[in-house]
């Protein structure tokens, strides 16, 4: 497997849509920064180190692996060169793994430079660097493990599927759908159980009450919800990016059975699939 | 005889679609193969299963003596190299940066050979030229360096001069009779270019339906289509006494009917067949090519 990942790097490292990736994401640091000068004024030293905005990356992070791997791994079919690789006599479970790792480390090299630009950009409006870092630990593990089940799932369809184009737009279409699950899940998950409701008496005084919002979710119709909140990758992301994760634990045990699910799925689907 | 491939009775199905329906085939050592036979009669779907893309849904293949099915075939894949229908190259490459890419794969220390490769394939000058700027005749030139890479024994090509223009032609069969010469690489290749394959091939395979129809030498194939006279007489026995007579080549055919082998005097031969009570029915002259023999086996109904 070294053999194919040497090689894959080797194509990574000259490829400019890599590079055009990594623009683009310090360009979306950069506007996340140009939000907290223009929030705090820029010689104004009053945030703390976890106020920065590190882990955002987490909500687009998906979308923008779904398109770079994709693409990357579907040129591997649209141009013949995975044949190369199998007659030649690599195992496909070697050129599916090698494809997998390739496909996690390009997801933490555009997470990196998102990071470093944030980290590096903030300093300027930073009163300190004291932060929780144990909690920073917490959200760099979730991200790293948020990036790997991404990147297996996209790996499992760019494998399974050799149409190019058409995995590009599935993966990205389904991508930006469970992002929008994610937001309303998010939003029926964080109703409040009452609300305050102005009441005109018959005395013609307005008094104020406390009524149940029925649009609150309770029992088995919210743990399901809660389910699919720490379940989904686009929420994991919302969660990690607000530095809000009330089930952490829960949250990494579904990425790694998401991992494993989708990879011995894909490893069982590839080692079967004929190439044409 | 040394085989370097060999199938046993191998089929493969694509839903109720049968591709291959129990194919028999032995590629010899060294040899360059021809493999003819007709749209969909099943040569890329065989090459799919030895190069390792497909599985078979029954039968089997083995490949430098060992069976498809054994843990080591890998060792065996590591002798071979191939161009299965389009070359297999990135196309945002150069030719250079392909092989780099294929030496890395192939885990090769060094790039030393690149150079003598290229020029080997004839695109020593194509600098930083990308491939999807080649003509077809250099993307099929690049293919078969890649195919070399690893130093192979035995090389697969999937219908390797399709769309070339005859300059490109003549180059790949040099290429390959070189390959093969120089190199003692067995060569399979699939071709609907008979004309072509006749100047290259050492033994034919003839496929129809998926199935093997006949494996036969060159050898064999140009005594099968050697100029003959084909004579109809009243009675092939005497033909035969009078031929055996004179010494001469042939081929009793029926009771009736016998091809004749060399030159000799029409008018002798009718007098003599005369005295021994024999009439000439009827004589053509035959001088079967490539082509016609495939026209007449495939299209013939009744096989070997």
């Amino acid at each position: 497997m070294n053999k194919l990942l040497s090689a894959h790097f080797s194509r990574l490292w000259k490829s400019k849509t890599l590079l055009l990736y990594v623009a683009g994401m310090m360009l979306f640091a950069g506007v996340m920064l140009f939000n907290i000068y223009r929030g705090t004024g820029l010689y104004e030293t009053s945030l703390q180190f976890n106020d920065l905005p590190i882990f955002v990356f987490n909500i687009f992070i998906g979308g923008v692996l779904a398109a770079f791997v994709s693409l990357f791994l579907g040129t591997e079919y649209s141009d013949g060169t995975m044949c190369n690789k199998l007659i030649v006599g690599h195992r496909r479970s070697d050129l599916y793994l090698s494809n997998l790792f390739s496909s996690f480390v390009v997801g933490l090299i555009l997470a990196i430079v998102y990071v470093v630009v944030v980290i590096v950009g903030g300093i300027p409006v930073l009163a300190s660097f004291e932060a929780d870092w144990k909690m920073i630990l917490l959200l760099l593990i979730s991200s790293v493990l948020l990036i790997l089940v991404y990147a297996s799932i996209y790996t499992m369809v760019s494998m399974l599927f050799q149409n190019k184009a058409a995995v590009a737009v599935t993966t990205l279409i389904a991508f930006f759908v469970l992002l929008m699950v994610a937001t309303q899940l998010q939003s029926r998950l964080s109703a409040e159980e009452f609300y305050t409701s102005d009441t005109l008496t018959d005395a013609g005084e307005y008094v104020q009450e406390s009524v149940a919002n029925p649009n609150y979710l309770r029992g088995t119709e919210r743990a399901v919800y809660q389910f699919f909140y720490d379940f989904l990758p686009t929420s994991q992301a919302n969660q990690i990016a607000m530095s809000n994760m009330a089930n952490l634990v829960q949250m990494w045990i579904y990425s790694l059975a998401i991992t494993v699910m989708t990879t011995v799925i894909g490893l069982l689907g590839f080692r079967k699939k004929d190439i044409k | 005889m040394d085989y370097c491939l060999i199938t046993n009775d191998l089929k493969k199905s694509y839903g109720h679609f049968t591709a291959l329906n129990g194919l028999t085939m032995k590629v010899p050592k060294g040899s360059i193969y021809g493999f003819v036979g007709k749209n969909g009669a099943g040569k890329t779907t065989l090459i799919r299963l030895i190069c390792g893309l497909q599985q078979p849904t029954a039968g089997d293949y083995t490949m430098y003596g060992r069976k498809h099915t054994a843990k080591d075939i890998v060792k065996s894949r590591r002798r071979m190299g191939a161009v299965v229908e389009t070359p297999s190259i990135y196309l945002d490459l150069t030719a250079e940066e392909n092989l780099r890419d294929q030496y890395r794969v192939l885990g090769l220390p060094s790039f030393d050979n690149i150079p003598e490769l290229l020029q080997f394939v004839g695109l020593a000058d194509t600098g930083k030229k990308k491939a999807k700027n080649f003509s077809l005749g250099m993307r099929q030139r690049l293919g078969i360096a890649i195919a070399l890479a690893g130093d192979p024994d035995f090389l697969v090509l999937d219908e390797p001069i399709n769309g070339l223009d005859p300059q490109g032609i003549i180059e790949m069969r040099e290429l390959l009779l070189k390959l093969n010469k120089e190199q003692q690489i067995t060569i399979l290749i699939s071709s609907h270019i008979l004309d072509e394959l006749s100047r290259l091939a050492t033994h034919y395979g003839f496929v129809d339906h998926g199935q093997m129809v006949k494996e036969i030498s060159a050898a064999e194939l140009e005594a099968a289509c050697r100029k003959c006279i084909r004579l109809q007489v009243s009675d092939a026995g005497a033909l035969a006494r009078v031929l055996d007579h004179r010494g001469m080549e042939y081929t009793i055919r029926s009771e009736h009917e016998a091809d004749v082998f060399g030159k000799f005097s029409v008018t002798d031969l009718t007098m003599e067949l005369a005295k021994n009570n024999c009439e000439v029915l009827s004589m053509s002259e035959r001088d079967e090519s490539l082509e016609s023999y495939f026209i007449a086996l495939i299209g013939g109904g009744q096989h070997e």
